[in-house]
């Protein structure tokens, strides 16, 4: 409530708590003394579910190209082609396909960045940096 | 048993061994642990079953502190609270959890932090405050929950950690009790009965009388072995300074404190974050209802678990931060790709995609964070009276609202933890975005959906909201330099007056504060049957 306006706790609390109706798979009797009663049955409304096959336009690559290309327009001193080369070198030399199977490999790096807070901003975005020269770099190779 | 204090003779001194003083959620909890006591309890509501707009507006006061939003909105004191049996759980979700260990204990980054008792004290009386709100188990940890089939924990590690509210639905206190208390023997519920002066004794010990006054004109007093204050974080002190004829001060004020080191839950939107898993990964955070049986529980009983982040104890230490929890609202679709495209230069598929690609998680999901923190105690954030006063002859109650002068930055460091956290997990990635709130967040301040609220990066400049928590003006504090109430809850100077609400909080934490209401309360009672039986 504010501003003298009747707008409810609940109201608000489902406003920051999200969709708080919407997931409900399967149910489960709860005991105040713990416990649960596995002959519960289930619902009828269905979780929400990924939303990788609704939204088909981009690929893999093209995700990662577009995050390049903003990371190299925010931050032109630092990625040149070769400063990027230099700062992945692994990933040097390859074409964007192949770049895009070594990302696996990138992926301790990437943790390492984030636990030393070596991080970027990418239109607001907090990434590592070895994320973004990786991607940046990609977004460069055919 | 049930009187209209507006039927009774004028000058009626009303007689009982406890007097407790505010029918919400602490006043109702300790009448109904008395009853079958043996000790004659009166409990005093100002209202009675439903809003009144004459009553609601002895609240009223003056907000001169921090504004909300900057300055957008100002904190209206007459209705951040309801002013009728059950109190403001009239009008509460229910959401509840105990505080942490870590808000128990002294951090030395935290001025006159710690309380005087720890979690372990308080553990009992939370998990008797959990069968009073009729909760599920005592159990407020994601792993129960993701093994009772709630979903996957989305993250579990040293900095940031998972956590579980839990809420009956709405659970008003005087729509439950009403029944019990109305009918138990030996309490007398008041109805209509504004508590204008507490009086106390000339040689400056107890409570002699409290004074008490109906809109419609008639005055009685009550008179009782014991006291207990449970109007709330504004009105409490409030009323402890205008009652103010045996001590200038105002009571229990003998060193200042009485007001002072009011809190508030600072809320903010984190931002939106993108996961590398589908949004089933995310089922714990929507939450949902669940059946729940149990003594005293109706067959159609259910509470509704829910998800959140928050900073682990280890991490706030490390990092010098104050609590935060985080809701995590996630977004459906086509809420999903509206919110990328307003936050962000990317293509919505584009980020998404991006995301699953560098996290290697299986699916795509987004959601949008909302902050509720812990601030720091300033003492110049304080209830004081006005000169004018309200229908009662009451002095209205300033409230000058600060927040510490590191508080904003407080939540850029937290969001900061998370962004990280969210990466070095390999769970997905946060933009940062602390003024932009969601177009449910603008309803709930009673703006509009395309409201631009004045902000730019900088955290000094955050458009901070409120939680409506009123807290920490009336310290808990075996010092009494310290605080004003010893660990009994008891005001240090006064020896048969007793406070209850999160006004007795001695910080704030960033836990909803009813469960730890009710668990003092509990703890409360206890402590008056063992004094006064």
């Amino acid at each position: 409530m504010a501003d003298g306006r009747t707008i409810s706790r609940r109201q608000f609390v489902v406003a920051i708590a999200g969709t708080a109706a919407a997931a409900a798979a399967t149910v489960v009797v709860i005991s105040r003394n713990g416990g649960s009663d596995p002959t519960a049955g289930s619902t009828s409304t269905p979780p929400p579910q990924g939303t990788s096959a609704t939204i088909p336009e981009a690929t893999p690559l093209d995700g990662v190209r577009a995050v390049g290309e903003v990371y190299r327009a925010e931050y032109p001193e630092d990625t040149s082609p070769e400063a990027l080369a230099a700062a992945v070198p692994g990933l040097s030399g390859m074409t964007a396909e192949q770049a895009m199977a070594e990302l696996p490999n990138l992926d301790e790096a990437i943790r390492g960045d984030f636990a030393d807070a070596n991080v970027v901003s990418v239109d607001g975005w907090i990434l590592s940096v070895t994320e973004a020269q990786a991607s940046g770099l990609i977004s460069t190779l055919p | 048993m049930l009187i209209d204090t507006r039927d009774l003779p004028r000058d009626t001194v009303l007689e009982a061994d406890l007097c407790i003083i505010g029918g919400g959620a602490a006043g109702i909890t300790i009448a109904r642990e008395l009853i079958g006591s043996g000790l004659d309890v009166a409990l005093l509501e100002s209202g009675e079953w439903e809003a009144d707009p004459a009553t609601q507006m002895l609240y009223d006061g003056e907000s001169v502190g921090e504004p909300l939003l900057r300055g957008v909105q100002l904190m209206n004191l007459a209705n951040s609270r309801l002013r009728f049996f059950g109190g403001t759980t009239n009008h509460w979700v229910g959401w509840c959890r105990p505080y942490d260990p870590i808000d128990f204990e002294v951090r030395d980054y935290l001025p006159i932090s710690g309380w005087p008792i720890s979690r372990d004290d308080l553990l009992p009386f939370y998990e008797r405050a959990g069968a009073v709100i009729q909760l599920g188990p005592f159990e407020f940890g994601a792993e129960y929950w993701s093994n009772e089939g709630l979903g996957p924990v989305l993250v579990e590690s040293d900095r940031l950690e998972t956590g579980v509210l839990q809420a009956k639905g709405t659970f008003k206190f005087g729509e439950v009790y009403r029944s019990e208390i109305v009918s138990a023997q030996n309490v007398t519920l008041y109805t209509w009965a504004n508590v204008t002066e507490i009086v106390t004794r000339g040689d400056g010990g107890g409570v002699e009388d409290v004074v008490i006054k109906t809109l419609s004109g008639n005055e009685v007093t009550a008179q009782a072995k014991a006291f207990v204050l449970a109007v709330g974080g504004i009105d409490g002190p409030r009323l402890l300074l205008a009652s103010n004829a045996a001590r200038p001060a105002g009571i229990g004020n003998e060193n200042d404190l009485v007001g002072r080191y009011f809190c508030e839950h600072i809320h903010a939107p984190a931002g939106v974050a993108v996961f590398g898993q589908p949004t089933s990964a995310l089922s714990l955070f929507p939450g949902r209802s669940i059946p729940v049986t149990g003594d005293g529980y109706a067959a159609d009983a259910t509470i509704t678990p829910l998800g959140f982040l928050r900073p682990t104890g280890t991490a706030m230490k490390a990092e010098g931060l104050l609590g935060f929890d985080t809701a995590v609202a996630v977004l459906d679709l086509v809420a999903m790709v509206n919110q990328i495209e307003r936050f962000s230069a990317f293509e919505p598929a584009d980020f998404l995609a991006y995301t699953q690609a560098i996290t290697g998680g299986a699916g795509q999901s987004m959601a949008f964070l909302s902050i509720q923190a812990e601030q720091s105690l300033v003492a110049d954030s304080r209830v004081t009276l006005m000169e004018e006063t309200d229908a009662l002859g009451v002095p209205k109650p300033r409230l000058n609202w600060q927040v510490g002068p590191d508080d904003r930055q407080n939540l850029a460091r937290g969001i900061d933890l998370m962004a990280r956290e969210l990466g070095r997990q390999g769970v997905g990635r946060l933009k940062p975005e602390p003024g932009q709130y969601s177009t449910e967040m603008l309803a709930f301040f009673g703006l509009d959906a395309d409201t631009t609220l004045p902000f730019d990066q900088d955290p000094e400049n955050y458009p901070i909201g409120i939680g409506f928590h009123h807290m920490c003006a009336t310290r808990m504090d075996p010092d009494p330099t310290r605080g004003v109430v010893d660990t009994d809850c008891r005001i240090h100077s006064v020896d048969n007056l007793y406070v209850s609400s999160a006004s007795v909080f001695p910080t704030p934490g960033a836990a909803t504060p009813t469960m730890t209401i009710v668990a003092l309360a509990l703890r409360l009672a206890d402590h008056l049957k063992s004094r006064l039986v």
